[in-house]
C-alpha cells in the first residue's frame, strides 16, 4: 500500500505552515516526522486523517484503507475504563472483544489500572491507553502525534518495542521532537 | 453525606417556621384567613384513612407523572432528532417559543375545550415539560466534546456506541438539571389544570371544593399532599436518572 502526498500547502493567518510537501509512504515502514514546534507536524497528520483541509495539493489514500491515530491530546472518554475505551471504537460487545482489548492493554499498563476509570489514571498511563486504542483498532495506517509525551525512557522503550511488534505490515507515521525515537523505531526520518 | 449538625439545624429551622405559623394562626384566631398547622394535620388525618383520599392521589399523581414521562421521552427523541437535523430545529423553533411564552392558564382553558377535563392535567404536564426537556436535550448534545467526536470519526466508531459513550455523558447533566425544574413545574401546572377543569376524584377538585366551602384547613392539607408526592416523585426520578450516569453500574457491582 502506498500513500502519496503531492504539493501539499497549508497556511494559517498568512503564515505558511506546510509548503510544497511531496512524499510517498509505504506499508511496513515507520516514518518519524521531525521539526520544531509550529513546523506543521500536527497539521500534516490532521490533513491525512481528513480533519483539516489543505490549501492546495492532494493526499492520495487508496480506497478502503483504515486509519487509526494517537492524537496530540489523549482524547479518551474519561468516565470509562481503559478496556471500554478500546472496545467502544469497534462494533460489537462480545467477551472476546474485551479479552482482546485487555491483552493489548496488559502490554502497556499494569493490570490494576485496567478496571479503573481513565480519569483516575496518571498522564503517562492515559497516553498508553491512547496508544493501545490505536493499536487495537484494525487499521492499515497508524498516525501518532507525539505519542510518548509523559513517558519515562524505560517505559518509552517498552512501548516502542510493543508498537513495533503490532505494526510490522502497517504504515506508521509518528511526529516527535526527539531524534532518538527514529533510531528506536528503525524508522525513516522526515523533516518538516 | 450531610452531617448530623446540618440536619439538626435544618430541622430546627423548619420547627421555628411551623411554630411561627401556629403563633400567627392563634393570634389571628380566624380559621378562614389562616389555619394553624395542628388543624391542617387534623384535616389530613381525618382523610388519610378514607379510600377517596388515596383514589384522589392516585388519579392526580397518575395523570401528571404519566404526562411528565411521556414528555420526557418525546422531548429527548425530538430534541435528538432536531440536533441531528438542523432543519427540524428551525421548523420547531416557533412552536417552542410559543409554548415557552404563552401563560399556562391560556393552554388550560383551550385544552379544556379540546379534550375535556379527564386528561387535562396529563396534557398540560406534557405541554409544560416538553419544551424544557427538548431544549436541555439539544444543549446536552451540543455540549459533547468536539475532540472526542473527531476521534469517533477517525476510528469510524459505531453510531450506537458514539451515542452511549460520548453523547450520553454530555447529555445527562443537562437532562438532570432540566428535569429538576420540569418535575416541579409538571405538578404545579397539572394541579392548576385540575383546579380549572375540576375532573372527578382529583386533587384539583379537592382544592376547588376547599375554595367553595372556605375550608382553609383542607386547602393546606391537600397542598401538603401535593408537596410530598411532587418531592417523592422528583427524588425517585432523579435517582433513576442518575443510574444512567457512566460508571454507576460499575460502582454498584463493586459495591462503591
Amino acid at each position: 500500500m502506498e500513500l502519496n502526498i503531492r504539493d501539499l500547502c497549508l497556511s494559517f493567518d498568512g503564515r505558511s505552515v506546510l509548503f510544497d510537501v511531496n512524499l510517498s509512504l509505504y506499508s511496513g515502514n515507520v516514518y518519524c516526522l521531525m521539526g520544531p514546534s509550529g513546523s506543521g507536524k500536527t497539521s500534516f497528520l490532521k490533513i491525512l486523517l481528513g480533519l483539516l483541509k489543505a490549501d492546495s495539493g492532494f493526499v492520495h489514500i487508496p480506497d478502503g484503507i483504515k486509519m487509526s491515530a494517537v492524537f496530540q491530546e489523549d482524547r479518551l472518554c474519561e468516565e470509562f475504563t481503559p478496556v471500554e475505551n478500546l472496545t467502544m471504537t469497534v462494533p460489537g460487545y462480545s467477551r472476546e472483544l474485551r479479552k482482546k482489548a485487555k491483552e493489548v492493554l496488559l502490554n502497556l499498563l499494569p493490570e490494576e489500572a485496567l478496571l479503573r476509570p481513565v480519569s483516575n489514571l496518571s498522564g503517562g498511563m492515559k497516553r498508553r491507553v491512547a496508544i493501545g486504542r490505536a493499536l487495537f483498532v484494525p487499521s492499515d495506517v497508524i498516525l501518532m502525534d507525539e505519542p510518548f509525551t509523559g513517558l519515562d525512557y524505560g517505559t518509552k522503550e517498552k512501548v516502542i518495542s510493543y508498537i513495533k511488534t503490532c505494526t510490522r505490515d502497517k504504515l506508521v507515521i509518528i511526529s516527535t521532537h526527539q531524534s532518538e525515537d527514529t533510531a528506536l523505531f528503525d524508522g525513516t526520518l522526515i523533516h518538516l | 453525606m450531610k452531617s448530623y449538625a446540618f440536619r439538626l439545624k435544618r430541622a430546627l429551622m423548619i420547627l421555628f417556621w411551623i411554630f411561627l405559623w401556629q403563633a400567627a394562626s392563634s393570634a389571628l384566631h380566624n380559621n378562614i384567613i389562616l389555619v394553624g398547622p395542628l388543624e391542617v394535620l387534623q384535616s389530613l388525618l381525618s382523610q388519610i384513612l378514607t379510600m377517596e383520599f388515596w383514589k384522589t392521589i392516585a388519579f392526580s399523581f397518575g395523570k401528571i407523572s404519566l404526562g411528565f414521562l411521556l414528555s420526557f421521552i418525546a422531548g429527548i427523541l425530538v430534541g435528538g432528532a432536531a440536533f441531528r437535523f438542523p432543519l427540524l430545529e428551525d421548523f420547531l423553533e416557533p412552536p417552542m417559543s410559543f409554548l415557552k411564552s404563552v401563560p399556562v392558564a391560556s393552554f388550560i382553558i383551550l385544552a379544556l375545550i379540546w379534550i375535556g377535563s379527564k386528561n387535562l392535567s396529563l396534557f398540560i404536564a406534557f405541554l409544560v415539560v416538553f419544551p424544557m426537556i427538548y431544549l436541555h436535550t439539544m444543549a446536552g448534545f451540543r455540549s459533547a466534546d468536539k475532540k472526542l467526536l473527531e476521534m469517533a470519526r477517525v476510528f469510524q466508531m459505531p453510531p450506537v456506541k458514539k451515542l452511549f459513550y460520548i453523547y450520553r455523558p454530555a447529555l445527562l447533566p443537562h437532562l438532570i438539571s432540566g428535569c429538576r425544574v420540569a418535575l416541579g413545574m409538571s405538578f404545579k401546572s397539572g394541579i392548576a389544570a385540575e383546579v380549572i377543569g375540576v375532573p372527578d376524584h382529583s386533587i384539583g377538585e379537592k382544592l376547588y371544593m376547599a375554595k367553595i366551602y372556605l375550608s382553609t384547613a383542607d386547602l393546606f392539607a391537600w397542598t401538603l399532599v401535593i408537596l410530598v408526592i411532587s418531592a417523592a416523585f422528583e427524588a425517585l426520578f432523579l435517582w433513576l436518572l442518575s443510574l444512567a450516569a457512566p460508571g454507576v453500574a460499575r460502582n454498584r457491582r463493586k459495591g462503591v
